[in-house]
């Protein structure tokens, strides 16, 4: 017994290891198993979110029909009315078919136009025509059909001598993003 | 230490080694082959011996005569290799003495008697051992009485070497009669009685000596004899034998000694304790019981150490410790790599749906931020009505209320200058209007034109009336009629 004391020690201590490496081989495939029904559950949970998501998207997609209707229809109109020249010839034509008298054109860009709550960039246009005062509406009115997104801004009627001028600032909107 | 680890562990270490003098000798050689080798002056008798349950069993004997040189190591080895054995039992029949001694002392165990005999005799003997002899001690049962046998050396030497020349390993080294004279004291007490004479004879040798419950006699021995001395040695004993004595006879000798001694017709009483059993001397060598036996072997030998039964555990738990560990080390690893690839899998899956979700997410801000867009534009339309139907309404107010001043022939009012502006940032739009009259009559216009803005849903802020040259400014701050919902 006693030349095998030592050896049986040893034996002993190397059963012990083994035996913890047993336990720590369990561990590691528990600690594995549990990272793996982690996953799943992340994958469960990633299913359902999406599958909100999806249904959400679909949701705002067939009741965005009426927006982008909308859109499709009021899109083009800004595109056409962002060429200044092309607003500066159709005012001057408008003006001249009325038999009034352009003068005075400007344009300004404003890029932070505050508008309900919001900014956006708009071109501010400033023209005067003189003439007569029925003429002047029916120009208004034109220039209103033409551009419909055009905002009057502000108008100005003064005599002048005979004659009756009639000053317009008129804000055509380049963009409307999002906030 | 490793060589003693792994034969613990490979269970070797419980098997014990063939010279082991600390095991018994039927637990060495249970499952191997082990021969007996007689020492006689005139040769030597060979003979092999198996263990069935304890007890030896011996096969038949071949006798080699002393000749040539290494003619018996020869004849040895032959016999070994026939009987496929590696180790022999050393029956020593020749070159000893025996005195009865009063001054040994009882070892207090068989290992002590071993390693004592061995290394330090004088501590058993009581006095220091004759040069170049070894002894063995056959013990009173109950007395501090024992007879000493001396063997000399050279004799133990000699036939050391015959089995090493022979490649055999001397398992154990025993003179045969004092073997047989401890195996008959220790076992077969009971037949001495109050007195008895003890008489061995074997094949060259007698041994004769009187035994009582109190003390032991001188022993009397031959050694070495030829048959015909040997026979004349005996019948000369047997005649001195008391008459109506008991004579515990052990006779190997085939000399019919029982006979011998019954022919004298003097009513002695034989008692032969082995009756039939054959190699009654072999079968003291043989026997470790009651005390385990001693060697006579001179030299410490190197022998690997054996491990009692109690520890069989001991591997049984290493090795089931390793075959757990190994399987489930193995099934471990196998699930952790599984979990690892399906995790991986389930990784890829999370990132796909996360995408997907994020591509969902982002049609949903798509449609979120087109519909602010269009919101925008729709505000952007109500709250910017159409200014031509405005200025109409405002003529036909300012008209209307000329024309019923002049039916009411009222002082009428004109209009000098009209501006509106709307106010950047705010729903609200700057009415200002000079006109040029008295105040009632600019008072008239400016009413009609404030229940026009009334009616339309503005709403006023602030209303200024300032005096201008040949009439009045009218200055009115209007809050803008909320739009229809988007």
């Amino acid at each position: 017994m006693k030349h095998y004391t030592i050896p049986t020690a040893i034996l002993l201590i190397l059963s012990g290891l083994m035996l913890l490496g047993i336990l720590k081989s369990i561990h590691a495939a528990g600690a594995a198993a549990a990272e793996l029904a982690a996953e799943q559950t992340s994958v469960r949970d990633a299913q359902v979110s999406l599958a909100a998501a999806q249904t959400a998207a679909t949701a705002a997609q067939a009741k965005s029909a009426p927006t982008d209707k909308f859109l499709a229809a009021w899109n083009p109109e800004i595109a056409s009315e962002s060429n200044i020249e092309q607003i500066f010839g159709q005012l001057d034509t408008l003006a001249v078919n009325n038999v009034l008298s352009p003068s005075g054109k400007s344009f300004a860009v404003k890029p932070n136009y505050f508008f309900n709550g919001r900014q956006f960039p708009v071109e501010s246009v400033n023209i005067t025509v003189a003439g007569d005062f029925f003429r002047t509406l029916n120009w208004l009115g034109a220039v209103e059909n033409s551009c419909p997104l055009a905002r009057v801004e502000q108008i100005s009627y003064t005599n002048v001598g005979n004659s009756l001028s009639l000053a317009v600032q008129l804000v055509f909107p380049r963009k409307f993003d999002a906030p | 230490m490793i060589q003693q680890c792994l034969d613990l562990a490979l269970g070797r270490a419980f098997t014990p080694d063939p010279a082991d003098t600390m095991v018994p000798l039927a637990q060495r050689f249970k499952q191997r082959p082990l021969l007996a080798v007689s020492v006689f002056k005139d040769g030597i008798e060979v003979l092999p011996i198996t263990f069935k349950a304890g007890e030896p069993t011996f096969g038949a004997a071949q006798f080699c005569p002393s000749g040539q040189e290494d003619a018996d190591s020869d004849f040895l080895r032959a016999f070994a290799e026939r009987h496929k054995a590696k180790d022999c039992l050393i029956n020593l029949c020749l070159g000893y003495t025996a005195v009865l001694s009063s001054r040994t002392r009882r070892p207090e165990s068989a290992e002590e008697a071993i390693l004592l005999m061995r290394d330090n005799p004088e501590r058993l003997l009581g006095e220091p051992p004759p040069p170049g002899c070894r002894n063995s001690l056959a013990y009173h049962p109950t007395h501090n009485f024992a007879v000493v046998f001396a063997h000399k050396e050279s004799d133990l030497s000699a036939a050391i070497n015959l089995a090493v020349k022979a490649g055999l390993g001397c398992a154990r080294i025993h003179c045969g009669m004092s073997s047989l004279l401890s195996y008959v004291l220790g076992h077969f007490w009971g037949e001495v009685g109050k007195e008895c004479e003890l008489l061995f004879v074997e094949r060259s040798a007698l041994l004769y000596l009187t035994a009582g419950e109190g003390a032991l006699g001188r022993p009397l021995f031959d050694v070495g004899l030829k048959e015909a001395a040997l026979k004349q040695a005996v019948e000369e004993r047997v005649s001195k034998l008391r008459p109506g004595g008991k004579v515990l006879l052990v006779d190997s000798s085939g000399l019919g000694v029982a006979a011998m001694i019954q022919e004298r017709g003097l009513g002695s009483v034989v008692v032969t304790p082995f009756g039939d059993r054959p190699q009654p001397f072999l079968r003291a060598c043989c026997s470790d019981e009651p005390q385990l036996a001693y060697d006579l072997f001179p030299n410490e030998r190197e022998i690997r150490a054996f491990a009692p039964g109690r520890l069989r555990i001991v591997p049984l738990i290493f090795w089931g410790t390793a075959a757990a560990a190994a399987a489930t080390v193995a099934v471990n690893t196998w699930r952790e790599d599984r979990a690892h690839r399906q995790g991986l899998g389930l990784q890829n899956q999370v990132a796909m749906l996360s995408a997907a979700k994020d591509r969902s997410e982002g049609v949903l801000r798509d449609v979120d931020s087109r519909g602010k867009a269009a919101g925008a534009i729709y505000d952007w339309l109500q709250i910017s009505p159409p200014i031509q139907s405005l200025l109409i309404q405002i003529a036909a107010e300012i008209e209307a209320a000329t024309t019923d001043a002049e039916k009411q022939n009222k002082t009428v009012a004109q209009v000098d200058s009209l501006s509106i502006t709307r106010q950047e940032g705010q729903p609200q739009m700057r009415l200002s209007i000079v006109l040029l009259g008295d105040a009632p009559a600019a008072n008239r216009v400016f009413a009609r034109l404030s229940a026009l803005f009334g009616r339309l849903g503005y709403s006023t802020v602030d209303l200024k009336q300032t005096l201008v040259p040949a009439g009045y400014r009218y200055e009115h701050l209007l809050n803008m009629p909320k739009p229809a919902g988007s």
